[in-house]
This record gives C-alpha cells, sequence and structure tokens, in this order.
C-alpha cells in the first residue's frame, strides 16, 4: 500500500490575521496618501515575506514504531520506540506526536517531539504504555512540518502498522478429568471407554495365547474349571476438547472495576493450556455478538491462536446469538467433550441437554453470578435476602442440568478455578459423576 | 531567554505607544493601551492565544491611528516592529513550551531569533531610508502601489488555490 499523501500546505491562522493587518495598514496609507502609514506595514511585509519563502516543502519521513516481542500480559509495561528519520529536506521546525490509543495508560516517557530536523538525521520517542487484556491497533503517527516562523505547515498522518496484543492471564489448572465418550488415536490422558494397555482396571476377559501370565487374573481363574481369565485395562487416548466461551453481554457483569467476563476468559486460557499439554486437541469458540471459531489442532501453536483469541474477546450483543440456541455443532467432533464457561441462564438448559443427547460430554463451569454482585450489594437484610432467593433459583437451575447428565461446576470466583476443579472433579468416584452444587 | 524577550518586547510595544500617547497629550487613550499590554502579558503567562492576536490588531490599530494625533512616524514604526516581534516570540514561546519534549530547544531558538531579527533590521533599514529620503506619496505612487497590492493579493490567492487543489 503507498503512504498516505501528506495533507496539503496550508496557511495558519497566524499568516491570515499578519495579511489582515498589513493590507489594513496599507489601504488606510494609500486611502489617505499618508506614505506613514505605508511604512508601518513594511516590518509585517517582510514578515511575511520571510514566512513565504521559509515555507517548508513535502516532508520524506521513514517512520518505524517497535514493540516487544513475545506476550504481553494485562497491566505489565511495554515499552514502545518510536524512530522518524528524515530521508527528504531539511525541516526546521517538526512536531512528532505518537497519538495513544485512549485505552492505553501512559506510564513514562514522551510521546511527542518538537525538533528540527536536517537531512538524513534520526530522532527517537522512547514511551512506556500498559494495557488491559485486548487487541489493539495503535493509531497513525501526526506529524507537522512549519516553517521557522509559524505561518504555513504541512501536516502529514504516517500510518505505521502495529498491533498489541495483551493476553489474557492465563491461571494454573492441573489435569482436568474428562470423559467423553469418543478419543482420538493417539495415546493421552483420557480414558477411552475400551480395553488395552492402560493402568486402570476394565473387565476381564477369555486367556488368550500370548497374554501377560502378570494379567491372568487368578481368582476368577480358579473359579472356573479349564479356564482362565485375564485382566483388562483401560486405554488412554487423547480426545477432542471444545472450549465455547460466553460472550453474550449479558455474561459480563462488573462490580468495582472487576469484570466477571474477564474471570471466564482467564478460566478459558487455563483450560486450553491444560488440555493442549495433555495433547488434546483443543477448539475455541466464542459465542457472543459474533462467531470466533477456533479451529481444533493440537499443541503450542494452537495454544497461542487460542490466547490471541481469547485476547480480543469481547463482550457483544446480537439478537441470533442471544440464546444458546445457534451454537454450530458442526463446530465439533461428535462424541467430543465440550466445556461450556458461563455464568448461565435458565434459557440456555434446553441447548445443553440437546448437547448432551447428541452425546457430547458437557462440562458447565459457571462463574457465580450471583456471589460476585454480592460483593458490591450493600449489608442489610433485604439484599441478603435477595441474594439467597436468587442462589436458591441459580440452585435449582444447576441441580436440574446435573440431573439431565451435564457435569456442573459451581465456580466462586474468589477461589482459583484449579482448587475448585480438583475439589470437585477428584471427590466422585464415577465417571457419571456430576458436579455438585456448593 | 525568549521568555524575557517576549514580556519584554510586550512591555516595550504597549509601554512605548502609551508613553507617546500621553507625551503627545493624549493620556485618555493612553490607558487603555496600557491595560492591551496587561491583558496581552496575562495571557501569554497562562498560554492563551487570542491577547496575543488581539494585541497585534490593537496595537498596530493604535499606531497607525497615532500618527493623526501627533504620534511621529519613528515612534509608531518602532511600536509596530515591537508589537510584531511580541506577537511572534509569545507563539514560539507557546510553541517550544507545550507538552511536548523539545529538543534541539538552544538551535530552534537561535535559528529563530536569527530570523526575526533579520526582519526587523531590513524593515529598519527600508523604514529609515524612506524616512532619511522623505518620500511623499502622491496620487500617481499611492494608485500605482495599490496595484501592486492588488496583484499580490491575487497571486496569494491563486497561490493558496493551487495548493488545496
Amino acid at each position: 500500500m503507498p503512504p498516505p499523501s501528506p495533507r496539503p500546505r496550508k496557511a495558519v491562522q497566524r499568516f491570515f490575521l499578519l495579511g489582515v493587518v498589513t493590507f489594513a495598514l496599507i489601504l488606510a496609507g494609500l486611502g489617505s496618501l499618508r506614505g506613514e502609514l505605508v511604512l508601518l506595514a513594511v516590518p509585517l511585509v517582510f514578515y511575511l515575506a520571510a514566512g513565504l519563502l521559509g515555507a517548508p516543502l513535502p516532508p520524506a519521513l521513514k517512520v518505524t514504531r517497535t514493540l516487544p516481542g513475545g506476550r504481553v500480559f494485562p497491566g505489565a509495561p511495554v515499552a514502545v520506540r518510536l524512530e522518524v528519520v528524515n530521508e527528504g529536506p531539511a525541516l526546521p521546525v517538526v512536531r512528532i506526536a505518537d497519538p495513544v490509543a485512549p485505552a492505553l495508560e501512559v506510564l513514562g516517557g514522551e510521546t511527542g517531539l518538537l525538533t528540527a530536523l536536517p537531512l538524513g538525521r534520526k530522532v527517537e520517542l522512547n514511551y512506556t504504555v500498559s494495557a488491559r487484556r485486548g487487541a489493539y491497533h495503535l493509531p497513525p503517527v501526526h506529524v507537522t512540518v512549519s516553517d521557522p516562523l509559524g505561518l504555513f505547515c504541512w501536516e502529514k498522518r504516517i500510518a505505521v502498522p502495529s498491533r498489541l496484543v495483551v493476553y489474557p492471564e492465563v491461571p494454573r489448572v492441573r489435569r482436568v478429568d474428562i470423559r467423553p465418550q469418543g478419543t482420538l488415536a493417539y495415546a493421552g490422558p483420557v480414558p477411552a471407554r475400551r480395553g488395552g494397555p492402560g493402568i486402570e482396571f476394565y473387565g476381564v476377559r477369555d486367556y488368550n495365547p500370548g497374554d501377560p501370565l502378570r494379567w491372568v487374573n487368578w481368582r476368577a481363574s480358579a473359579r472356573h474349571d479349564q479356564a482362565l481369565f485375564t485382566n483388562e485395562f483401560e486405554q488412554e487416548r487423547v480426545a477432542d476438547v471444545g472450549l465455547i466461551l460466553d460472550t453474550r453481554v449479558r455474561s459480563d457483569i462488573q462490580v468495582d472495576g472487576d469484570s466477571l467476563f474477564e474471570h471466564a476468559v482467564q478460566a478459558t486460557a487455563g483450560l486450553a493450556q491444560s488440555f493442549l499439554n495433555a495433547g488434546n486437541r483443543v477448539g475455541l469458540l466464542l459465542y457472543g455478538r459474533v462467531l470466533d471459531w477456533t479451529f481444533p489442532a493440537y499443541g503450542k501453536v494452537q495454544q497461542e491462536r487460542i490466547l490471541q483469541a481469547l485476547a480480543r474477546a469481547a463482550p457483544g450483543e446480537s439478537m441470533v446469538f442471544e440464546r444458546l440456541d445457534n451454537i454450530p455443532v458442526r463446530f465439533f467432533p461428535p462424541r467430543s467433550q465440550l466445556i461450556l464457561i458461563s455464568p448461565l441462564f435458565p434459557d440456555d438448559m434446553a441447548t445443553l441437554v440437546r448437547l448432551r443427547a447428541r452425546g457430547y460430554a458437557v462440562l458447565a463451569i459457571s462463574p457465580d453470578p450471583i456471589s460476585f454482585e454480592g460483593r458490591a450489594l450493600p449489608a442489610g437484610e433485604a439484599a441478603a435476602l435477595g441474594q439467597r432467593l436468587a442462589h436458591l433459583e441459580r440452585g435449582v437451575l444447576l441441580r436440574r442440568l446435573q440431573q439431565s447428565g451435564i457435569q456442573v461446576l459451581d465456580w466462586p470466583v474468589g477461589r482459583p478455578l484449579d482448587v475448585v476443579l480438583r475439589a470437585a472433579l477428584a471427590r466422585a468416584p464415577s465417571w457419571q459423576r456430576t458436579v455438585g452444587v456448593e | 531567554m525568549i521568555a524575557t524577550l517576549k514580556y519584554a518586547a510586550i512591555v516595550g510595544a504597549a509601554g512605548g505607544l502609551a508613553a507617546a500617547y500621553v507625551l503627545h497629550g493624549w493620556w485618555p487613550l493612553a490607558l487603555p493601551l496600557a491595560v492591551v499590554g496587561a491583558l496581552w502579558v496575562w495571557g501569554s503567562w497562562h498560554g492563551r492565544r487570542w491577547p496575543a492576536d488581539a494585541g497585534l490588531l490593537l496595537l498596530a490599530v493604535a499606531a497607525g491611528g497615532g500618527l493623526w494625533l501627533g504620534l511621529s512616524a519613528g515612534e509608531s514604526f518602532l511600536a509596530v516592529v515591537l508589537t510584531l516581534s511580541a506577537w511572534d516570540l509569545d507563539h514560539f514561546h507557546r510553541q517550544v513550551r507545550g507538552e511536548l519534549r523539545t529538543e534541539a530547544i538552544a538551535r530552534l531558538e537561535r535559528g529563530h531569533l536569527l530570523r526575526l531579527l533579520a526582519v526587523d533590521a531590513v524593515s529598519a533599514a527600508v523604514a529609515g531610508v524612506a524616512l532619511a529620503l522623505r518620500l511623499q506619496l502622491g496620487t500617481g505612487l499611492a494608485a500605482l502601489l495599490g496595484v501592486l497590492v492588488v496583484c499580490g493579493v491575487g497571486e496569494a490567492i491563486a497561490f493558496f488555490r493551487r495548493e488545496s487543489d
């Protein structure tokens, strides 16, 4: 893309004011035939002429903006360096301003400079910013070149494509036990519901020649004449995991500058990292204003893709995606594990039950909006009663989901997700377990 | 240094013109001129732009009008030169003391002052020659100058039209 041409040279307001005064003096002198009046205009005429002679030529500047490589996390200082090289005619007075995006906070350094730039000279601006999670496009650099007397100027906006991606915090989430009906071909940590090499006892079958003797179930064999039985273990494979982050506006609750949605984003990042580290294939769907789909894949690159998607996740509203009914199930491989991160609303239940009925293993991790919002409620009997009623209503919803075979994790966001996950998932013995509401 | 020169020029322009009015017996007109000067100093101190523009306009008018009230051409000329310098330095000072970092401030200041000094010196030389020769503005010369002014304004308008296309 060719660089944008500078805006035309323009005479600033000072030029017109001075021109009017000069013109008035001369006209008055000529009209009254008084040479002294014309004489008074002489310094003004020379001043205007000096400005006109020194009027700047179109600037030719090379501007580069450097941002640090690697991941940037919320609140961390980001050092920005702006380098401007004059590749054209000498510029007597240059004003360089790097307008910082409103969402960024300048922590230190200079974002603007007034200087003179001879041919080939380079100047630098160094400043530090910090930002909240998000993907930011830094705006063009403003350059104003004027003559030494400030009567004429060129204005130029130089686009320096720079993108600052502030990743979400990634909380540590240790292994999350899932048990989808379908698994993939590669060995991994997910029980595959079929016998074979493994660790967990799966069942007993007839002895086949070649079975290791240490697998023979001697107790069962002793009860039958002329028959040997072999223990079977459950194979462990990797699985497809689909993460669905609820980005509908109503899932974002703000209390004292803290956002429930941010907690949900961080939880999603932690879960994605945990599942990918375990070798699973993970995809991500942001469901809210639009559908933002990160195709399932393995490994570190996928982790980067998911973090980038989470960095740009923002709550949004759409008539189409107001309810969960329009989750595109074709995005997720059949019989895979789905994990929905959402505060959950009564009208979500039907969709979750339908997903379960289609053969998906569904785990709903629900940041608790009641206790989150309750922090800001004034102390009082009415508030306590209202909160209790809301808790009861939510409890009923979660219990009905559990009864439908959906795993539900009620997560008070004040506690680390990892602790809540371990406490909830480790307690129940069966793969059919549903996680109790605390 | 720029700030000192600026305030000196404002005080010199407004104060000098007021003093000239008082010397020629027009002291009631000197007071408004002193007020204009004070307002300009106040505005300049607070980084306001409009008092400088108003000061330029009013002091130039006062210098021109003084010619009818008995001020000499030299006095009025000096007032205009000081007013112009004050107006210029006010703008430059506002520019360099803004929120931006100013690099090579000494070079910028030196370049600017030299240019302003050159304008003032050339103007003074031309005015000095004109006053020494006691050039009279007759009808013919006035008409010629009028034509030149009209041509100059026309050229200026054409120039800005070209630039903005």
